[in-house]
């Protein structure tokens, strides 16, 4: 029961992040002449902060933008729930596959092994050059040079789908792409996406709100923990926090992308799920026992 | 100790990103003046479209008369990807298709001017290219294709460009005979027409 369950939850997120890549590619098609006029055809570039920092800037186009600002409040409630479950590049730089399963689980093993050490409570702090790389983007954008248009994912992905429309080569998404077959699938979201930066700094803003505030939030009960540090080896996103003993109720982790492959990977009841304010909708399940896992979850909603 | 190690490790990044970014910086600057090209109706002037253009290509793809296509590396790295206005490829019907360019741009690159106050660039006759200049031919065929009545001919039938009144749409040079390399062309704002006979037109319309 509880194992169908814990399945069809990360299928889930598959389906979700495959409908959003559809219909990001039909809108870059359904963009050649006559404009719809309803939604806007350009509806993913204006959600993009970085776009609408780009486009705001120095001009009078705050309302245009209102999906940008919608984006960045969801996401000062939620985290990077975007790059988890949206993102049409982070989507297919995920489904590329890749040899680096194997490589994570040496990588991540080496981490798992100072389950209580100081790196576990500070995350890697390579997750942090991202930072680093969207201030220079951004002082480079003020001095006049914009360098946006080679790595902000979504006008990747978009002129990636224009230019396979047209047949020619998205150069700037095949040397993605080849990023992420050699160093990881979802190396390029965690250690150099600006846009990831962006809306990683959008959810520290958010992240003292409950989980009862929060449209999507990872909460860990940390009595059912043992402490295990799988779900630091099963996270796409190399957070190792997630198994720091120290941090309870909600995980407002910069870097979590709300995926739940924590969760699936967790052995104990209910000491890991995802919540939509404050109710679970995806709940660890033990190993040996089955069937209280839910019970467990809707207790601990409060 | 291991602190120390960290943050050297963390300004070493620091200062291989910030040279990383100069020199970048540098190469898109001194590449900025590299061909003049034509852009979309209503662009922004080219250092302030060079700064706020994503390359999104939302503009290419929503273009009625598909007379916009990427810039390709000749134009140089700064403009690489940027719409470039191709009247080989078609003329720019910027009053009919209610600038679906400018309705698709994301950042506001593209505004959208009165059309009368659109001025994509100034069409220029090289005479020694145009059949009717050269080879005495009657021609014609720019003259009647353009909607603005911007080309004067003269009794022998050559044609010339009265400056105030073109507004650079590409419909002269994309139906030049002489194409494949036509022998009227229209340059962006700015730009003295170069090479022929023609002397440069005025050209300082906004």
């Amino acid at each position: 029961m509880e194992g169908r369950q814990r399945r069809i939850a990360r299928w889930t997120r598959r389906v979700v992040q495959l409908s959003f890549l559809g219909f990001f590619v039909a809108l870059a098609w359904a963009a050649s002449y006559p404009p719809s006029g309803a939604v806007g055809e350009n509806l993913f570039l204006r959600v993009d902060p970085l776009a609408a920092f780009v486009a705001a800037y120095g001009s009078s186009l705050w309302l245009y933008l209102l999906p940008a600002w919608v984006m960045l409040g969801l996401t000062f409630l939620s985290g990077r729930f975007f790059c988890g479950w949206i993102c049409p590049l982070g989507t297919v730089l995920e489904i590329i596959p890749s040899p680096w399963k194997r490589r994570r689980r040496k990588l991540s093993g080496l981490r798992a092994r100072d389950l209580s050490g100081r790196p576990l409570r500070e995350g890697d702090r390579r997750l942090r050059l991202k930072y680093l790389f969207l201030a220079v983007l951004a002082l480079l954008f003020l001095v006049g040079t914009n360098l946006f248009w080679i790595f902000d994912p979504l006008v990747v992905a978009n002129r990636a789908v224009v230019f396979i429309l047209a047949g020619s080569v998205p150069l700037v998404f095949v040397a993605l792409a080849v990023l992420a077959v050699a160093a990881g699938p979802r190396f390029w979201c965690q250690e150099m996406c600006p846009l990831g930066a962006c809306l990683s700094l959008a959810g520290m803003a958010g992240s003292r709100l409950p989980a009862a505030a929060s449209p999507l939030a990872l909460v860990k009960r940390e009595e059912s923990c043992i402490h295990c540090g799988k779900c630091a080896l099963a996270c796409p996103f190399g957070i190792v926090e997630v198994a720091d003993a120290r941090r309870t109720g909600r995980l407002a982790l910069a870097d979590c992308a709300l995926c739940g492959e924590c969760v699936a990977a967790c052995p104990r009841e209910g000491a890991l799920s995802l919540r939509a304010m404050g109710a679970p909708i995806m709940v660890s399940r033990g190993k040996g026992t089955t069937g209280e896992a839910r019970e467990e979850g809707a207790a601990c909603a409060v | 100790m291991r602190g120390v190690k960290i943050a050297r490790r963390d300004f070493l990044a620091l200062g291989l990103t910030g040279a990383a970014a100069a020199f970048l910086h540098g190469i898109l600057r001194r590449e900025a003046s590299a061909a003049p090209l034509l852009r979309p109706p209503g662009a922004q002037d080219e250092e302030e479209f060079l700064s706020r253009c994503l390359r999104c290509q939302e503009c290419v793809r929503a273009c009625l008369t598909e007379c916009l296509e990427p810039a390709g590396k000749e134009y140089g790295a700064a403009a690489l990807w940027t719409p470039r206005l191709n009247p080989v490829l078609a003329k720019c019907e910027f009053e009919l298709c209610g600038r679906a360019c400018a309705r698709a741009c994301p950042v506001g690159a593209i505004r959208r001017p009165a059309d009368e106050e659109v001025r994509i660039g100034t069409a220029s006759v090289n005479r020694s290219k145009c059949i009717a200049w050269n080879e005495g031919k009657s021609c014609l065929v720019c003259y009647e294709r353009c909607s603005y009545q911007a080309i004067e001919v003269d009794s022998r039938g050559r044609p010339r460009v009265v400056a105030e009144r073109c507004t650079g749409c590409g419909a002269c040079q994309n139906t030049c005979v002489t194409c494949p390399d036509p022998a009227i062309v229209v340059y962006p704002p700015g730009e003295i027409p170069g090479g022929g006979g023609g002397k440069g037109k005025q050209v300082k319309q906004n």
